[in-house]
């Protein structure tokens, strides 16, 4: 497959403060990063991407994803380094962000495609299945400053896909509108990448990037961490989250405003394993499952709740453990802890979930261990069901499976009630 | 990015241009009640106040023509230019949701605000045609000049409307300025006087040396006197426009790529 991307030691200077003679600066063309205020966002970033391939992005906030997908999609340009580009280029930086909250749906749509380098007549002819995508039929004529916030990024990403891009930009849009689009959404991705369109997926939801990816990167302070299959690279950078974690402790100063015990718990790992004791990344839909973690606790907290939740592609969370709920505590004294949960059967269809978890204190409202990613579980179809069912229907079933039988027969004309008798009778 | 680059990245976009400009037309007038008419009425307000001023109060020589129309015929190639630059200006500014999230040539924007200008100038054409007649003026084979007329006005509003959107995304006083700019100007160019009324010499040459004058004259010389321009008024007012749309352009290139990060 050819190549469609090339970024060779691309690096990105974000000057913060309002420096004067900037504008004089970029007339002699000079604009070299200072040392003071200012920030490298990347730093001597390669990257190639060749045709049909999706890859996934992870990292933490402000580590420069989106700034990565700003000079792909030549918003921004580089400071340094050199970008080859193949072919259109669309982004999902934002959906909707060229829409004009006075047009109507309409306009909108020839507007926006026409922003994204498609012509006219391309638009007129994607119209129908833009809108049928969408599906805001009825309201196309409408204002969008009218619409619902789902309806809005809908008809945005329904414009985006059908500019037909070589290269398609994808930041975390995958969360908004409902989960039934969410799954669409997915499988349009999915759809493009089989007809050769190359994907850049950012996201914070790891089973998506799992999900879609046939690669990651793990970009740390503007540089690659690692990179490689998305589950070893997602297993690096939730590991790295771990140490980062851990060395912040130290210095004490990681804790997010309005919560002062953010960082009495540390999490030392999470190990997802099977009943027998070995450790797993997949299981099969309506196998037990065991959540096995080993805390550190900087000081003693009475009664701590962990809590755990899987979340689905689309960002839905499809299943939880509370501690809270099940009114369990632990009393955790100053000390390493190890916890397991075990759930006697994840009843899940087939796709990945990612493992979010998190610690509160006796009160139920102060997190002594902040919500993070623990891990990916990849559920696949269980034995039976890959014998007899379609497997491809259970990826795009809603989440959660029960086990359940079937049971049809023949209506004979014994069988029928005679009419007489389903009359009212005084 | 090279010129031919920039160039053929424009061609691919013109679809964009159209929409765009399309959008900025609609959105323009959308809400109002009065619609696209108001392309139509600041003009012609302005003329019934300076004629009622400089007709009855301080009474100024419009040779051989009717006030009004004698006004009006500056009025057409000054609301092109004042329109163009008042909406021009903050044209990038005022997108800035769009410019720090998709690409597309950014030079569109201002364009598209000097095109609907162009369209509002048109409109007001279209007012003038009545005005003529209602006047009884007569119109001669020379009005062919006035498609080139208002092809080298473009060029100087053009230029002004790029440089203007470019430094006002890096000092917002761009904006500010352009109004009291304005105010100065329209004094500056014979609107409400004649180029023919006696004034020093000094004053003549800055009059010269603005562009404004040699359109304005032009424009009544062959609208209302049915003589070919005075090429002593039209050749230096071509000069600058070339100059100052080469200037803008060369700024906004310049500018351009820093856009996404300076908003």
């Amino acid at each position: 497959m050819r190549t469609v991307l090339t970024l060779r030691s691309v690096s990105k200077w974000y000057a913060l403060t309002a420096g004067r003679g900037r504008v004089w600066r970029a007339f002699v063309g000079k604009s070299r990063p200072t040392d003071n205020g200012g920030l490298w966002a990347l730093r001597d970033l390669d990257l190639t991407m060749r045709q049909g391939e999706a890859v996934g992005i992870v990292g933490h906030n402000g580590a420069g994803k989106t700034t990565l997908l700003k000079l792909i999609s030549r918003v921004t340009r580089p400071t340094s380094g050199t970008i080859e580009v193949a072919g259109r280029v669309s982004s999902l930086i934002e959906l909707g962000a060229g829409f004009h909250p006075e047009l109507t749906g309409r306009e909108n749509v020839m507007l926006n495609g026409t922003i994204l380098g498609m012509s006219r007549t391309e638009v007129i002819d994607q119209y129908q299945s833009i809108v049928d995508f969408a599906e805001i039929k009825q309201f196309m004529d409408v204002p969008v400053k009218r619409y619902s916030s789902g309806m809005y990024a809908r008809l945005g990403f329904s414009v985006a896909v059908h500019t037909r891009p070589d290269i398609l930009l994808v930041d975390e849009v995958l969360s908004v509108g409902d989960a039934n689009f969410g799954m669409r959404c997915i499988e349009r991705m999915r759809r493009l990448r089989e007809s050769g369109t190359t994907i850049l997926l950012v996201s914070h939801n790891l089973s998506s990037v799992q999900t879609l990816c046939d690669r990651a990167l793990w970009i740390n302070h503007g540089q690659v961490a690692a990179s490689g299959t998305p589950r070893d690279v997602i297993s690096d950078y939730l590991a790295g989250v771990r140490g980062a974690d851990a060395g912040a402790d130290t210095d004490g100063d990681l804790q997010s405003p309005g919560s002062q015990d953010v960082g009495v718990v540390h999490l030392v790992s999470v190990k997802l394993k099977d009943t027998s004791g070995l450790a797993v990344r997949s299981i099969q839909t309506g196998d037990p499952l065991v959540v096995a973690c080993t805390f550190d606790f900087n000081r003693s907290v009475p009664d701590a709740r962990f809590w755990f939740y899987l979340v689905d592609p689309t960002g839905n969370a499809v299943l939880t453990a509370d501690m809270r709920m099940d009114g369990v505590g632990m009393s955790g004294r100053k000390g390493r802890v190890h916890l397991e949960c075990v759930l006697d059967t994840v009843p899940l269809n087939p796709r990945c979930y990612s493992l979010m978890g998190g610690m509160f204190d006796a009160s139920g409202m102060n997190w002594v261990l902040e919500l993070s990613s623990l891990g990916v579980l990849e559920v696949e179809p269980d034995h039976d069901r890959r014998q007899e069912g379609d497997v491809s229907m259970m990826y795009r079933a809603a989440p959660v499976h029960v086990p359940h039988e079937w049971d049809w027969r023949y209506i004979t004309e014994h069988d029928v009630e005679p009419l007489e008798s389903r009359e009212p009778s005084h | 990015m090279s010129r031919m680059r920039r160039l053929t990245e424009f061609w691919h976009h013109r679809d964009l241009f159209r929409t765009w400009t399309q959008r900025e037309f609609q959105v323009r007038y959308k809400q109002a009640v009065l619609g696209a008419a108001w392309a139509i009425v600041q003009p012609l307000a302005f003329t019934i106040v300076y004629s009622v001023i400089f007709t009855q109060i301080i009474p100024v020589s419009s040779p051989d023509v009717p006030y009004p129309v004698f006004v009006y015929t500056a009025m057409l190639p000054w609301t092109y230019l004042s329109g163009a630059l008042t909406f021009g200006v903050s044209s990038v500014v005022s997108n800035l949701s769009l410019v720090t999230k998709i690409y597309f040539p950014r030079e569109i924007l201002p364009l598209a605000a000097v095109a609907v200008s162009f369209f509002d100038m048109l409109l007001g054409f279209v007012v003038y045609v009545g005005l003529l007649a209602v006047f009884a003026v007569p119109m001669h084979v020379v009005v062919l000049w006035v498609p080139v007329l208002i092809l080298f006005q473009t060029l100087l509003v053009v230029g002004l409307v790029l440089g203007a959107s470019a430094l006002n995304v890096f000092r917002r006083d761009i904006r500010f300025v352009v109004p009291l700019f304005l105010q100065l100007w329209l004094y500056a160019s014979p609107v409400i006087y004649s180029m023919d009324l006696p004034m020093p010499n000094w004053l003549r040459w800055v009059l010269v040396l603005n562009p404004m004058t040699g359109y304005i004259e032009s424009f009544r010389a062959v609208l209302l006197y049915g003589r070919s321009p005075d090429p002593a008024l039209l050749l230096p007012a071509v000069i600058v426009s070339l100059a100052i749309s080469l200037v803008g352009l060369s700024t906004f290139v310049k500018l351009e790529p820093y856009f996404a990060d300076v908003i």
